[in-house]
């Protein structure tokens, strides 16, 4: 849970076993997030350094940036499947979300993500994708839920990227620069970043 | 620039049997009669994203695609198409296909108790919607598709007045010709196509064709056959008689849910085209259709092995639950009954695109055997099979 000691321990022992691999729990129930993140730099800090570490439940595009920093390597999530059959667009786009049901999108001719190359946003507008979640369309969540699965792996894929390019805290900056224009990052992005040397401007 | 909607048709009879085959030709797509158009809503193929209609054999994939009023009208709807100003086609992700507009959805039975004598009513996802002629033209301008079906008052029921089935005669053809000259005035491009009524009554029928013929339409639609009231032989006959009166060179169409067998019936009588409705149907009420001899040996409660040459296989029925037969599109039948079982969302990608697949096939292994001279084996062989049950 959220219990530093505990946790720690329990990496510990987990630690001391030879397994393929470990994964994180108890932190996808919607925690607090000043704690969440030090449960999770704990764990990554305690568990084997040449074992994939998978932190599950985990989530939103944020998240997954810090968790990367932090350590984490594997992520799983119903949020972009679940939100596509909603009809909620994930764009890379100021990393922000579009609700396609809305009126203002029944006229937008755009694809849902311009920078995207995924079979949804090379074939169809927001317009076209509207219509359909209006008419309930089974069809609507599929071609959703394809292009929020590829907004998810292309930011994973660039990320490690920027991992290989060896400027991954440049990727993190802009990323955050991008998700955040005003500049208001949240207070637990700040500080777990910090924690691993990355310092946001 | 739109290309040239000009039709260039050609159909030839079996000399003895009087079954047709023909092909449509329309800009650089080849329709072949008899045949499926894809039955869409809002455009799409339920359930299928383009990727996986792709992978339906090419062969079958139809070159003509059916949409509706009842789910485009609102959605998009006639303001955002013509904003885009290129038409439903490429607002839809419409490639390489003639598209036809339908008035009503195929699937959904007729509610004319509400047409009026200028207006038809069409029941879109935000309820009904009350269309007149100008209205219906409006509609057929912004979206541009290639065929339209007029706007009509389709009747259909056992227990219709004469009074009531001679003025669904009366309005269709008041309404044709409205259209028609609406679209001498507007310059719609679009090839209009007639629907003929007459409900179950043989008189009104043949007056609804032999007026409607004489219009400069690019083809039939027969509305109005009621399928559930009425043997087979009875639709046979009506279909026959009035198909007579019509000109041999014009294509004749049914839309709505069709079984193989009445497909074979129909096309007996002289019918070109029908829509994928029907696998639609199954697919919305988990069946899975069944047409190619595929005999999955179901175990019953009590350890009962019993073969089910059914044709149409209700994967719903505890009896699947351990049938591991790879029957639909190379999934196990247990498979599509846990799906169905667990409300999973891919049962309806899985049955669509194998109900579709084997419908597609039905039709065009049909074709194939009216121009090799097979037809009489085909059919016979396929109608004995669906009797022993």
């Amino acid at each position: 849970g959220l219990d530093g000691d505990l946790r720690r321990r329990c990496a510990d022992a987990m630690g001391r076993r030879d397994m393929p691999g470990f994964a994180i729990g108890g932190l996808s129930g919607g925690e607090e997030k000043s704690s969440f993140w030090r449960m999770v730099a704990i764990s990554t800090e305690v568990l084997p350094k040449d074992r994939p570490r998978y932190l599950m439940g985990v989530g939103y595009a944020v998240d997954l940036v810090v968790c990367c920093a932090l350590g984490c390597d594997m992520f799983d999530c119903v949020y972009p499947t679940r939100t596509a059959r909603f009809g909620t667009a994930l764009t890379s786009v100021g990393h922000s979300t579009l609700h396609l049901k809305n009126k203002e999108f029944a006229t937008d001719f755009l694809p849902v993500d311009p920078n995207c190359s995924c079979s949804t946003c090379q074939s169809t507008t927001r317009a076209y994708l509207h219509a359909l979640f209006i008419n309930r369309e089974a069809v609507a969540c599929h071609y959703l839920t394809v292009h929020n699965v590829a907004y998810q792996l292309e930011l994973m894929r660039r990320l490690r990227q920027s991992l290989l390019d060896q400027c991954f805290p440049t990727f993190v900056c802009d990323f955050m620069a991008t998700a955040y224009p005003d500049k208001d990052y949240p207070q637990w992005a700040v500080d777990a970043l910090a924690a691993v040397n990355i310092y946001l401007h | 620039v739109r290309a040239s909607r000009k039709m260039d048709m050609s159909f030839h009879s079996l000399p003895l049997l009087g079954i047709r085959h023909g092909t449509i030709k329309c800009g650089s797509s080849v329709i072949e009669t008899p045949g499926c158009m894809l039955y869409t809503r809002c455009c799409a193929v339920p359930h299928l994203v383009p990727e996986i209609v792709r992978e339906l054999e090419g062969a079958l994939l139809p070159r003509l695609t059916q949409l509706n009023l009842s789910t485009c009208y609102e959605r998009p709807g006639v303001d955002a198409v013509k904003q885009s100003r290129r038409g439903i086609k490429p607002f839809a992700n419409l490639q390489d296909t003639v598209t036809i507009c339908a008035v009503h959805d195929a699937v959904e039975p007729s509610r004319f108790e509400y047409n009026e004598e200028k207006t038809v009513s069409v029941w879109t996802v935000s309820g009904r919607r009350k269309l007149t002629v100008s209205a219906h033209m409006e509609a057929m301008n912004a979206f541009q598709p290639d065929w339209f079906q007029c706007l009509s008052d389709t009747v259909v029921g056992s227990s219709l007045s004469q009074k009531r089935i001679r003025k669904s005669v009366d309005r269709t053809l008041r309404f044709l010709d409205q259209t028609l000259t609406h679209q001498q005035t507007e310059g719609v491009s679009a090839v209009p196509f007639a629907s003929i009524q007459g409900a179950s009554v043989l008189s009104e029928r043949l007056r609804s064709a032999r007026e409607t013929a004489q219009r400069p339409v690019g083809g039939f639609i027969i509305e109005g056959l009621d399928y559930k009231e009425m043997t087979d032989s009875a639709v046979a006959d009506l279909l026959t008689k009035t198909l007579e009166v019509l000109p041999p060179d014009k294509p004749r169409i049914i839309f709505g849910p069709r079984t193989p067998e009445q497909i074979l019936t129909a096309i007996e009588c002289g019918v070109d085209l029908f829509d994928t409705s029907y696998p639609y149907q199954l697919t919305e009420k988990g069946l899975a259709l069944n047409l190619f001899a595929n005999s999955p040996t179901t175990t019953r409660v009590g350890n009962l092995c019993q073969a089910d040459a059914s044709t149409v296989l209700d994967l719903n029925d505890q009896m699947y639950a351990r049938n591991f037969q790879h029957g639909v599109d190379g999934y196990s039948y247990a498979y599509i009954h846990h799906l169905l079982q667990t409300k999973e969302m891919l049962a309806g990608v899985l049955l669509m695109k194998h109900n579709l697949q084997q419908y597609l096939r039905f039709v065009h292994t049909l074709r194939a055997s009216i121009i090799n001279g097979t037809y009489d084996n085909y059919c016979q062989q396929f109608r004995s099979r669906v009797k022993d049950r």
